[in-house]
């Protein structure tokens, strides 16, 4: 371009992507989605009370620890960032509250060092290193991992041994596993009962069908599970505000989650004993973890791929990985496994959806 | 590091993928890393008597300086021979285990006979069919099988301390429980990748160390 000041001669100004100045920064977004998690993890913590507290200060607190000791002697300081402070969040949150203290420390502590440090820091990891993390936890404290604790309301829940048998022996039953638990004497709250009772009768009655018992309860939040993980409104709203922010891409949620549930439904009902186009879908949908992985696990920009039609892959292969480990794996509720394999499928979406390598394996290739 | 030296580390880490999924108690790293320097030494010392012999057949003349080892001409056929040997001293070795420890052969199973074709062994075979005397061949397989035993018992070690919280020494010593709330994950063969890569790492840094400080020295 020609240039007055410059004695009208044409200056070309070269620069790396991105072109467009923003006011947005890594920092300010991981600050960000921090944020938009903490009115989920405020309703775990009202749940769950102090347990909740201890186990999502220790993951942070190891978390932290671990950045640091990882960074400050190598002179470079990182936990401005609040990448770490993401991670250890992030574990917690994925945690039950009754869990040992040595789960959440040992997460977050793998989740940094070995996930994240080791491969080179923030940026250049190839999976998620909460993700990471709370498989580590997954694959070693199994049991622990289940170990669930009653509501404050004070109800206590039946052991997860005896759910699990009462699943499987009422697999044909119909009614779904609301019904199921329902029969397993589960502790739907007092709410769940006049809010449905409500809706059945005033709403619904009159096409003759009604939401099952504990439905309330599962929409609303007010269930046994991950401290993070239990209201679907508070995490829906996390992502909300991080969609209008321009944080996180909708694409691969929206073909997660689609395709989780129409798998669920389609396939659900012979997977569990009964017939096609019987899944309980919307169950499954705000059951366990799956939209707290699906809306920012899944997301996080370092292991997720670059390209559009590379994240509606991406998605599609969540959904379709996590359908296979909930029905027929052991692993957990199936969403962390297939966050982990998945992450490990990002490098080859690149490349197919690219038609070439990115440009960052490119310039190693080269 | 040189590219000999980072070779031989990643013909060391490769052929320690195996073993080290096998072995999830240190008596298991053990019994697997003896196997291993069993073999070694055993081709080392066999193999050359065998290739002076086959020389000595067709070529009476050179053989009957016994210096060296036959170079590229007879390559692939030695290699096939030396494997052939390999599998014949995994074999002793499998039996006599089988004999000795019958609990601990059932236990590693089908990974005592990968010894033979390990990328170990055939790093080995390879340095046997290119060049070097049978007193340096032996040397060699020494050193590979000393650094092989001591990097799958410490990485066993890791794994059963971490992974189990005790250390299983066999039935003389017993097993000494560390602690009550392991991270069974590294006992899993995710567990040996991931302290294999660390071991990796470990030897990339020693090895360019090293080359920094020969450098120093050098000037």
């Amino acid at each position: 371009m020609s240039d007055p000041a410059q004695g009208g001669q044409a200056r070309l100004l070269l620069s790396p992507a991105p072109h467009i100045k923003a006011a947005s920064s890594t920092v300010g977004l991981a600050w960000l989605v921090v944020a938009s998690l903490l009115p989920a993890l405020a309703w775990g913590i009202a749940l769950f009370g102090i347990a909740a507290v201890r186990v999502c200060a220790v993951g942070l607190a190891a978390a932290v620890a671990a950045e640091a000791l990882t960074t400050v002697p190598f002179k470079r300081f990182t936990l401005g960032d609040g990448s770490a402070v993401l991670t250890g969040l992030i574990v917690g949150m994925f945690l039950p509250a009754g869990v040992s203290l040595v789960v959440p420390a040992a997460a977050s502590f793998f989740a940094i060092v070995v996930v994240k440090q080791t491969f080179g820091g923030l940026g250049r990891n190839w999976m998620n290193p909460a993700v990471g993390g709370v498989l580590f936890a997954l694959l070693s404290w199994n049991a622990s991992m289940a170990r669930w604790i009653p509501l404050a309301s004070g109800a206590a829940v039946p052991p997860l041994d005896a759910l699990r048998s009462a699943l499987a022996a009422g697999r044909s039953v119909p009614g779904g596993p609301l019904a199921v638990l329902n029969a397993a004497g589960y502790p739907f709250s007092g709410a769940d009962a006049s809010v449905l009772g409500w809706i059945n009768g005033h709403l619904l009655g009159f096409l003759h069908v009604g939401l099952p018992t504990g439905a309330f309860d599962v929409v609303s939040g007010m269930v046994v599970g991950p401290i993070g993980a239990v209201s679907a409104p508070l995490l829906l709203a996390g992502a909300a505000f991080l969609l209008a922010r321009g944080v996180i891409r909708w694409e691969i949620p929206v073909a997660y989650l689609a395709v989780f549930a129409v798998l669920a439904f389609a396939l659900g009902g012979p997977a569990t004993g009964r017939g096609w186009l019987t899944g309980e879908a919307l169950f499954q949908l705000l059951s366990g973890t799956l939209l707290l992985g699906a809306f920012f696990a899944a997301t996080d920009p370092v292991t997720s791929p670059l390209s559009r039609a590379g994240r509606w892959a991406y998605g599609t292969a969540l959904g379709i990985l996590t359908f296979v480990m909930r029905y027929f794996g052991s692993v957990g509720d199936g969403v962390v496994v297939s966050l982990a394999l998945g992450n490990a499928l990002v490098p080859l979406i690149d490349i197919a959806a690219l038609g070439a390598l990115a440009p960052s394996h490119a310039r190693k290739a080269g | 590091m040189s590219a000999n030296r980072e070779r031989r580390s990643a013909i060391l880490v490769l052929s320690l993928l195996p073993a080290a999924v096998a072995s999830t108690r240190v008596i298991d790293a053990l019994f697997m890393a003896a196997g291993v320097v069993f073999v070694l030494m055993a081709m080392s010392l066999v193999l050359p008597l065998a290739r002076r012999f086959g020389r000595a057949a067709s070529e009476p003349s050179e053989a009957s300086t016994g210096e060296t080892l036959p170079r590229e001409g007879s390559h692939a056929a030695s290699l096939w021979g030396a494997l052939l040997l390999s599998s014949c001293f995994t074999a002793i070795y499998e039996l006599v285990l089988n004999a000795v420890a019958p609990a601990e052969s059932s236990r590693l199973g089908i990974y005592v006979p990968l010894i033979a074709v390990s990328f170990l062994t055939m790093g080995r075979l390879d340095a046997l069919g290119v060049s070097g005397t049978a007193r340096r061949v032996a040397v060699e397989a020494m050193r590979a099988g000393a650094a092989f035993s001591g990097l799958l018992v410490a990485v066993t070690l890791v794994r059963e301390v971490l992974g189990a919280g005790s250390i299983t020494l066999g039935a003389a010593v017993g097993r000494a429980p560390f602690f009550r709330d392991p991270a069974r994950a590294l006992g899993l063969a995710g567990g040996a990748l991931i302290c294999l890569g660390y071991a990796a790492g470990a030897l990339r840094l020693g090895g360019r160390r090293g080359a920094a400080k020969r450098k120093e020295d050098q000037r």
